[in-house]
């Protein structure tokens, strides 16, 4: 289905290797107000902010890997750091064999990038003329360019969608383009940065099989970023736990979730209101009541099996429904475990 | 390389033709624009000669020049800064910096484009000027001339490019630079030769006026057209310039880039 876009993976290669890897920005300083204004002028204080420190991160060809963080974690710029946008501090980083921030012919061929915030295409041309111009910087022939933007436009739905002024297109529309625009030379290893901010349900659908697909079919290594817990959970078998620079969880979804809200969530309506044991059964919490006759449960796993047998016991049950927390409920749990304020990362000089 | 990097031009260069015709009735006005300064200039000078004035140039060498300065300043002209300096602060270099495609490479092609689709408004304009002027209007017929003359003018472009990528990175380490760049205008429209042939300008200062870079930007490309001898150091010094230029320009730039934080992408 997608033989023009191979990958050309090699496997048992690392796609990405990184050791220590460290990125400070400096900045300066400015009181607010004229006064502080007219301060910076003659003096400026500078401070350097940790954004990454001492990352170790290794992804395996065809691995997709998630990157969790809240805003100003350092996410984004380790995809900087992985795509070669800016240099590191310190460390070692190496991306496909090469290193990034040399921006090689032969490292760009191989990686594509998509930033949901900023657009790769050009606004006043059909998305068709950009894809024409990728042609030409990537180097494919006429062949090789007919037979992906055919198969691209099969697989996103594009129809007559390439001939509009990109412009004109709807978010969910332009996306898709950008979409076929990053994947148009068959990148080995994809860096996705937010791809489906401010999407509707469908369009968010539609990346996500899109970049499952290109993953499963293609071998294609992704690196993605996204606030969507839905997104990381429907492509992510493996996620990274960033926060003030510093990895703090590797592993898969679950088992993040699990340690950090490891009871299950049941909800039982019941014909009237329950009567209750007083004690509740052990590892048993009553956390919600929406309604006389609804109940809302915390269970610990171990016990989850007892407490279905006994909630009959409580009264004619019409319905009952047994989850995991909330994905995002577990990122709420996740950072409120982490420290807001940032001290030691930062220092100050004159 | 150079296969990929030329094709990836021509494209560049098509798609900048494409853009600006979208924009035609702005293109119009732009090179409307053009015109009003050195149409003035040449009959304030020729008011001033009438009116007895000694100048130290022939009156017919002074109508070709403002007759052909529009297009010169024109096709040596770069607009790159102001979108350079925009794409570091804004994030949008960092779309250049994960292609395999230098964004000076598009600035070139966007140069190049925007030449060519002026051209097309600009030549029947001159061509009308050039007509009321003609009996005062004296262009050489010797080839050579009018290679020198395509020469001089691309040592002009690359100087006036290299500025632009100069002033441009000065965003890597500065949020504003467009006081920069209006500064340049004003100084690069006098001691090109744009606002009045540097011939005119006091003795004293001509000395200094042949040797900077400005000068090789309009005044020493009509100079080769126009000017009995075609002056060979001016070649030597364009080239000079050209080249000092685009190194001092890729030192900055990569400078530049070494501590870029691609804020905002």
């Amino acid at each position: 289905m997608m033989s023009a876009l191979s990958t050309r993976s090699h496997p048992g290669d690392v796609v990405v290797r990184c050791r220590d890897l460290t990125k400070h920005f400096r900045y300066h300083e400015q009181q607010p107000g004229l006064a502080g204004t007219v301060r910076a002028l003659l003096r400026r204080r500078h401070r350097t902010r940790v954004a990454v420190e001492g990352l170790d991160l290794d992804l395996a060809p065809g691995e997709v890997c998630g990157l969790l963080g809240r805003n100003g974690a350092g996410k984004t710029t380790t995809i900087k750091m992985l795509c070669g946008l800016i240099q590191p501090t310190a460390g070692e980083l190496s991306v496909l064999g090469e290193r990034p921030s040399r921006r090689s012919f032969t490292f760009l061929r191989q990686i594509s990038v998509i930033f949901g915030q900023k657009s790769m295409l050009w606004w006043d041309l059909p998305a068709y003329d950009s894809l024409l111009l990728h042609r030409r910087m990537y180097d494919l022939s006429r062949s090789e360019f007919d037979l992906a933007v055919g198969q691209l436009s099969e697989l996103l739905e594009l129809g007559d969608l390439l001939s509009i002024p990109v412009r004109r297109l709807s978010l969910g529309q332009r996306m898709r383009c950008e979409l076929a625009l990053a994947l148009l030379h068959s990148p080995r290893l994809l860096f996705a940065d937010e791809p489906t901010i401010g999407l509707d349900v469908l369009g968010k659908r539609v990346i996500r099989d899109f970049l499952a697909r290109v993953n499963v079919e293609l071998g294609t290594s992704i690196v993605l970023t996204s606030h969507d817990m839905d997104d990381v959970a429907a492509l992510c078998p493996r996620v990274v736990l960033i926060d003030h620079g510093t990895k703090r969880y590797d592993g898969d979804l679950t088992g993040l979730a699990r340690s950090v809200r490891p009871a299950k969530q049941m909800m039982v309506t019941f014909t009237a209101e329950p009567q209750l044991p007083d004690p509740l059964p052990p590892g048993v919490t009553v956390v919600g009541r929406p309604a006389p006759d609804v109940l809302q449960l915390d269970i610990d796993r171990e016990w989850l099996a007892e407490v279905l047998t006994a909630v009959s016991g409580w009264g004619p049950v019409v319905d009952l429904e047994v989850t995991d927390a909330d994905l995002d409920e577990v990122m709420v749990s996740v950072f409120d475990g982490f420290p807001e304020q940032r001290s030691p990362g930062e220092s100050r000089s004159a | 390389m150079i296969a990929r990097t030329a094709r990836t031009f021509g494209a560049l260069v098509s798609r900048d033709i494409q853009i600006t015709l979208t924009y035609r009735a702005w293109l119009f006005w732009l090179l409307l624009g053009n015109l009003p300064v050195p149409v003035i200039s040449l009959l304030v000078w020729q008011g001033a000669a009438a009116l007895g004035a000694e100048l130290s140039v022939e009156q017919d060498y002074l109508v070709t020049y403002f007759v052909l300065v529009a297009l010169v300043s024109m096709l040596t002209s770069s607009w790159s800064a102001g979108f350079l300096a925009d794409s570091i602060r804004l994030g949008d270099l960092a779309s250049w910096l994960v292609r395999p495609c230098s964004t000076h490479l598009n600035g070139i092609a966007n140069n190049v484009a925007e030449k060519i689709a002026k051209l097309v408004l600009m030549v029947p304009m001159v061509a009308v000027l050039a007509l009321l002027m003609h009996r005062q209007i004296s262009l050489p017929t010797d080839p050579l001339r009018w290679l020198g003359f395509g020469v001089a003018i691309v040592l002009g472009s690359v100087i006036m490019f290299a500025l632009d990528v100069l002033i441009g990175s000065l965003a890597f380490w500065v949020d504003e630079v467009s006081g920069v760049l209006r500064a340049k205008s004003l100084v690069a429209g006098v001691l090109s030769g744009a606002v009045l042939p540097l011939a005119l300008m006091p003795a004293v200062l001509q000395p200094a006026l042949a040797v900077q870079p400005f000068r090789y930007v309009v005044s020493f490309p009509l100079e080769v057209l126009l000017l009995p001898t075609i002056p060979g150091s001016g070649f030597a010094l364009a080239t000079g310039w050209a080249a000092a230029l685009s190194a001092t320009a890729a030192v900055v730039w990569r400078i530049g880039l070494r501590g870029y934080q691609a804020a905002g992408a």
